[in-house]
């Protein structure tokens, strides 16, 4: 899954340590999905969407 | 305060896996020295540190680190599957022929190696009668 992540979070000038801390995941995580290594679940997904008052297809989209 | 947090579930990560590590090392050196009596107190000791850190801080794992654990099960399983399916019905059939011989330490990995699959099995059942 492709995602933009990277820009939405340096867009709001967060580390990945602040983004995990904020939807309560590690930074490895938040690395990891930046990276396209990992697909997050549902729950992770809305949680992402919902910090940046976006929707999950803003931010992720089928590879 | 983000950062902190941060490094400091970081830093519980690798305490919590330090103190595994170490109960495992004092567990097997204590034993070979001839302490099997205080090597089961560390190891308790040392786990059960590691679980009382992992109840204070519940953010120290998350859904990445379940699925990895779940990968590495499936793998082990896969492993457990090869073993029982080919390996050990591959030794039983060379021994009765006599191309090899079946010794003793086989036979207690393959009755713990079948046991296990039964365990496996059975918990399979388990979640699909509950889904």
């Amino acid at each position: 899954m492709n995602n933009v992540l990277p820009e939405y979070r340096e867009r709001h000038d967060l580390s990945q340590a602040d983004l995990a801390e904020a939807v309560g995941v590690t930074r490895q995580t938040i690395n990891a999905i930046e990276r396209e290594r990992y697909n997050p679940s549902l729950n992770l997904a809305f949680a992402l969407a919902a910090h940046f008052d976006s929707h999950i297809e803003d931010l992720f989209s089928p590879s | 305060m983000a950062i902190h947090n941060s490094h400091r579930t970081e830093w519980n990560r690798l305490l919590f896996f330090g103190l595994l590590a170490a109960a495992f090392i004092a567990m097997l050196g204590l034993m070979i020295s001839g302490f099997p009596a205080v090597a089961a107190v560390a190891f308790f000791i040392l786990v059960g540190t590691a679980t009382v850190l992992r109840g204070i801080d519940d953010s120290m794992f998350d859904e990445r680190d379940t699925e990895i654990v779940r990968i590495a099960s499936s793998n082990t399983i896969a492993v457990l599957s090869f073993s029982s399916a080919i390996f050990f019905p591959t030794m039983a059939l060379l021994t009765a022929l006599g191309y090899t011989e079946w010794p003793r330490w086989l036979s207690i990995i393959s009755v713990f190696d079948a046991t296990l699959f039964v365990v496996w099995v059975s918990t399979l059942l388990l979640a699909r009668y509950h889904r």
